[in-house]
């Protein structure tokens, strides 16, 4: 986590204006409260006094405002997901593939890249809006084969996160019932909006398709796709 | 390559577009031989299904040679005649294995189109918008068929192409309308609705040992073929002042003891629930007119069973109540089209059963789009149009 969305207690309350937009009112704050002393006015006074609040609110990070609407820019709210999925192999052969990070790779399909970087540690590389990737290291903290496998992004962590995959015995013979529960801190400020955009609107989509492209792999071999698909629009898809 | 693309609501026209390649490696490349329109189509065509983007390759009933295949494909070869589904099955999970193949889990590449709707994808279709997976269709010169494997199936030596390619839809969904009535000894079967499925649906109670067969439309040429082909008793329900009435004067009083719906959401009708359907159609309040359902849930006999292969989105003003209080069975699935294949094809090189009169009307490629036209306002007797590349 970043240091600098510690949150600082203040007369008012908690910083809830995020880090561009507490820029941009303190720079307009500015400009306003110059261009008001300069009337010499009753609208002068009135000018200066908005860009007064403006530029308060930029260098404290507080609006009263947004405290009444409830609103907050300043922090992205952390998602949390669970999903499920019923595939038809047993829970070692998928407990195997699920370690395997080539095959992880290939079931994040758009969202992450993911390579082993040394004894239980993994790096990721999800890719965001306007080509920035969010990078971070994650170790498993909790291991029992064939059962379950927990992990957690280390410090210094672009998107913050921890996770878990839960393989139990399905009824008769259905297989295994895998369970996969998904927690993401995106930062502050429009770095977490862009961390959220990676996420997509529905996280519980992402966690979804993960589990859907895990089951195709194990049942046959491969992942549908329509790519390459012929149609006659210009784009590939 | 050339082919048939949808570029907004009636509005359909042949291009020139990048040919299928191998993607996955359980795919096969084919040269489609003949492919055919299909009254499902004429839903989306129409607008009525949504998640269709111009420039969609459409086309989902077809038969052809493959000429390529991935690198995992066991069972079929370059050279091999065959013909394929329009449902796209891995044969893998658990649907598959049971038979339910168009309720397959893996072939969807996009099942959050489908879940806000259904709760849990289904298997994707050849040219069939894109909430069913926007496979690119086989009104072209080719296709690329996943799971090759599960999904061609080679065509005997005394199965002409005409015969082999309505097997790829209407031969198995008309089967299995059939299969779902449970018919036994003594059974009388109505079918509503004469274009290829219903006829389809119509010869395959007669194979299945209904006693009588009684087929409703209003077209003159499509009762005759339910008629010679089928050896169907008929209605023209425009003539009839009550369908369920008819069918119940010509069943001692009991009404048929299973019906099949082979009309669907653009069901044409009389009085005022059929006013009711289009009003609401025109203002996107609902998709469908049930005409035809609502009749055969009123003509079926008590205990009696329903086999829906009509495609619907949603409806209301169904009459749960009466299939309730009548105790009727409902069956109801888009085509498993890979369970009754091979006994399909299997009837057909015996010579039972020849769907190849559907094909009431040939066009090349290039001239699909007064096909579909032809097709859609069923002029000059046209039952089935069908497009050689």
């Amino acid at each position: 986590m970043r240091d600098g969305a510690a949150v600082m207690t203040h007369a008012n309350g908690r910083i809830n204006v995020g880090d561009v937009e507490r820029v941009a009112s303190a720079v307009a704050g500015a400009a306003l409260f110059k261009r008001g002393l300069k009337r010499r006015s009753l609208g002068g006074l009135v000018l200066a006094a908005a860009g007064g609040s403006l530029l308060y609110r930029g260098f404290s990070g507080h609006c009263g405002l947004y405290q009444r609407l409830g609103r907050d820019t300043a922090h992205n709210d952390p998602t949390a997901v669970t999903r499920a999925i019923t595939i038809g192999k047993p829970a070692d052969e998928l407990y195997r593939m699920w370690c395997d990070p080539q095959i992880l790779s290939r079931i994040m399909g758009h969202f992450a890249e993911v390579r082993s970087i040394g004894d239980k540690r993994l790096h990721w590389s999800a890719h965001g809006p306007l080509d920035r990737s969010f990078e971070w290291d994650a170790e498993i903290v909790d291991d029992h084969p064939d059962e379950s496998l927990a992990w957690r992004s280390l410090a210094g962590a672009d998107l913050p996160n921890e996770g878990r995959v839960q393989f139990t015995p399905a009824p008769q013979e259905r297989g295994t019932e895998v369970t996969l529960f998904m927690r993401f801190d995106p930062p502050g400020g429009a770095l977490g909006k862009a961390a959220a955009q990676v996420l997509g609107s529905a996280p519980g989509l992402l966690a979804s398709h993960v589990l859907r492209r895990f089951k195709s792999l194990a049942e046959t071999g491969e992942i549908a796709t329509t790519r390459h698909n012929p149609s006659g629009r210009v784009s590939a898809v | 390559m050339r082919a048939l693309c949808w570029n907004g609501i009636n509005d359909l026209s042949v291009e020139t577009v990048p040919d299928p390649g191998i993607v996955n490696p359980h795919d096969a490349i084919l040269r489609v031989t003949m492919s055919t329109t299909c009254g499902s189509d004429l839903h989306f065509i129409d607008g009525y299904i949504p998640s269709m983007r111009a420039g969609d390759v459409i086309g989902h009933e077809f038969m052809g040679e493959v000429v390529e295949v991935g690198s995992e494909v066991e069972k079929v070869g370059q050279g091999d005649r065959v013909v394929v589904p329009s449902f796209i099955c891995c044969g893998h999970c658990w649907y598959c294995q049971h038979d339910l193949y168009s309720l397959c889990d893996n072939t969807n590449p996009k099942p959050e189109l489908q879940e806000p709707l259904l709760g849990y994808p289904t298997a994707g279709i050849y040219g069939y918008t894109h909430a069913f997976g926007g496979y690119a269709g086989a009104h072209a010169e080719y296709v690329r068929v996943p799971y090759a494997d599960t999904d061609c199936f080679p065509v005997p030596d005394e199965v002409r192409d005409e015969q082999a390619l309505f097997l790829s839809d209407a031969g198995p969904t008309g089967y299995m309308g059939a299969d779902f009535c449970g018919i036994q000894p003594g059974d009388t079967v109505a079918v509503w609705g004469c274009g290829g499925v219903g006829l389809m649906a119509q010869q395959s109670a007669r194979l299945m040992g209904a006693d009588r067969v009684i087929a409703i439309d209003r077209i003159p040429e499509r009762l005759r073929l339910a008629r010679e082909q089928a050896g169907a008793e008929t209605i023209d329900y425009s003539a009839v002042d009550s369908v369920v009435e008819t069918l119940k004067d010509m069943t001692g009083g009991r009404g048929p003891d299973a019906c099949i719906d082979a009309v669907g959401m653009e069901a044409h009708g009389t009085g005022p629930a059929y006013v009711y359907d289009r009003a609401k159609q025109a203002l996107h309040l609902h998709t469908d007119r049930g005409e035809a359902l609502r009749e055969a849930i009123m003509a079926c006999r008590k205990g009696g069973t329903l086999a829906i292969l009509g495609v619907y989105g949603l409806m209301d003003k169904f009459p749960i109540g009466v299939v309730m209080n009548k105790g009727l069975t409902v069956r109801t699935a888009q085509q498993h089209g890979q369970k009754y294949l091979p006994r399909l094809l299997e009837h057909a090189a015996q010579g039972e059963l020849d769907p190849s009169y559907l094909m009431t009307h040939k066009f090349s490629l290039e001239d699909a789009p007064r096909g579909y036209e032809m097709f859609k306002n069923k002029e000059d007797g046209c039952v089935r149009a069908v497009f050689t590349p």
